[in-house]
């Protein structure tokens, strides 16, 4: 595991930036579903109270991209990352990362300040979220060197895609519910699409931080990393069930912000540690 | 392209070091650094047969190796920033200091373990093969300092002519980023992924 705490500020970025932009998913979801906006036709208060609570999960990511800094031996000079646009896939991610977190604030200040009308929050949020997913599988892709073959996988996206989903609907529930909405939204597809939304996320967070471990247990130079994380491995698949389960019991029973808290915490840590496992598996083609 | 690459002779090197501290006396460098390392490959069983005869197929080579200024570089597609650049005069890969931000992605993917990123200095460090002295039409430090003359340095068409293009363990196969460095085994070398051998000098190269 030396890699891995090697790279804190990588597992830390990656971590809180999938968790936060991935939280705008289920809040385009929520306004797109219908039953929201209708519902709070009737309260704009809670709508206030949405909106200003969107800002918990761009905090994260922002703070994602500040741990990101302290890997850097040179971070004043931080904004050259974006020379290699279209060629280095740390460029692309980086870029992508910053056009989410444009697009988001561009959302939150125009929400706060009531200039947000129901078509255009519908458009912000919904590319907003679409831009999350893409942030999550740049994240990935920029692993995918072809000269360190444990990290040179499809599972690397497919792990962040994963997290993006069910640790940011997560965080998503949480905005929701601390503005006591989620009641409100209990009529319409929003809560079929959010479990779902979770069940896809956690398959895939598993599938790709499992496949990963299978990838690398396969390479004999990789033999040391693969023994080390294999107890972290079981930690994070079994912090992920579990976040699993406190995704969706608030969504079939009675909404609570207890449970969705504690879901955001488990998600939180059980990322981390698969993130840590997935820098654990680093080596490369040659010395 | 490339235009310049480094010979290794396997069959001279006697793993002294000297082209390891000559760079690092011309670079400057500070412990924990050094941007050519010899790295020592050691393998193979002695074992008893039956009768009581005991043979052994226990082996050790040396390979020196800095940067391979590697057609296919890979540490030039991951950096961000486009300071890992190709010297348009020579062809020989540097950092630009004023331009990197030591993200160390450079560091990760080169599978030569090249580039280090050096966090007093706030960037990226590597062999830059004497980019200076190739400019004045002289020849790298390292090589002049080899007292067996088992390196050497030169026009690829040349090199290619002396020797095969590197592919031997401990390091990775060659297609992996095309490096310019061209050798002459020893007797000894095994292929790429031999298992059974490994680095006896970890500390002193990784
Ligand atoms: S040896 Fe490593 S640092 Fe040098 S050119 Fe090849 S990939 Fe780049
Ligand atoms: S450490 Fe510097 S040279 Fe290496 S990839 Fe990062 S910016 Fe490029």
């Amino acid at each position: 595991m030396e890699h891995a705490f090697a790279e804190l500020p990588l597992a830390t970025f990656s971590t809180l930036s999938s968790l936060g932009a991935g939280a705008f998913v289920v809040l385009a979801l929520a306004f797109l579903s219908g039953s929201l906006g209708d519902s709070l036709a009737g309260s704009p208060e809670k709508l206030k109270k949405i909106d200003r609570l969107a800002i918990i999960p761009i905090l994260l990511v922002g703070a994602g991209f500040i741990a990101a800094m302290f890997h850097l031996a040179t971070p004043q000079n931080a904004l050259n990352a974006l020379n290699g646009i279209g060629r280095s896939p740390l460029t692309n991610e980086v870029v992508v990362g910053l056009a989410f977190m444009v697009v988001a604030l561009v959302y939150w200040v125009v929400a706060l300040i009531g200039k947000l009308g129901a078509g255009a929050r519908k458009i912000l949020v919904s590319v907003a979220a679409v831009l999350a997913i893409a942030f999550a599988l740049f994240i990935g892709i920029a692993y995918m060197i072809p000269t360190i073959p444990t990290w040179n996988t499809l599972f690397a996206p497919i792990s962040i895609l994963g997290y993006c989903l069910l640790g940011g609907g997560l965080f998503g529930l949480l905005v929701l519910q601390a503005a006591d909405a989620l009641k409100d939204i209990s009529t319409g597809p929003f809560k079929a699409f959010t479990i779902s939304l979770s069940l896809i996320g956690a398959a895939a967070a598993i599938i790709g931080i499992g496949g990963q471990y299978l990838v690398a247990s396969g390479i004999e130079a990789a033999s040391h990393q693969v023994a080390a994380a294999w107890p972290w491995l079981i930690g994070s698949i079994a912090g992920l069930v579990l976040a699993l389960g406190l995704a969706i019991i608030p969504l079939i029973r009675k909404p609570s912000l207890g449970i969705i808290s504690l879901g955001c915490l488990v998600v939180l840590c059980s990322v981390f540690v698969g993130r840590l496992v997935f820098y654990a598996l680093y080596i490369t083609v040659g010395v | 392209m490339s235009i310049y690459g480094f010979y290794f002779d396997g069959t001279r090197c006697t793993a002294c070091k000297t082209c390891v501290y000559a760079c690092k006396d011309k670079n400057d460098l500070n412990l924990g650094f050094a941007y050519r390392r010899v790295f020592e490959y050691t393998g193979g069983d002695t074992t008893r047969d039956g009768a009581g005869a005991i043979s052994s197929d226990c082996f050790t080579y040396s390979v020196s190796v800095s940067c391979n200024h590697c057609d296919n570089a890979v540490c030039i597609e991951v950096c961000p920033t486009a300071a890992m650049h190709r010297d348009p005069q020579t062809g020989l890969i540097c950092v630009d200091s004023s331009v990197c931000i030591g993200c160390g992605y450079c560091a990760l993917s080169c599978p030569y373990r090249a580039p280090k990123v050096d966090r007093a200095k706030g960037h990226s460090v590597k062999c830059d093969g004497c980019n200076d002295l190739i400019k004045d039409d002289k020849a790298p430090v390292c090589i002049l300092a080899c007292p067996t003359r088992a390196l050497g340095f030169g026009k690829i068409s040349e090199l290619q002519a002396k020797g095969e293009q590197v592919n031997i363990a401990p390091l990775p196969e060659k297609d992996y980023t095309l490096p310019n460095m061209y050798i002459k085994p020893s007797k000894d070398a095994r292929p790429v992924g031999t298992d059974n051998a490994f680095i006896a000098n970890p500390l002193e190269v990784l």
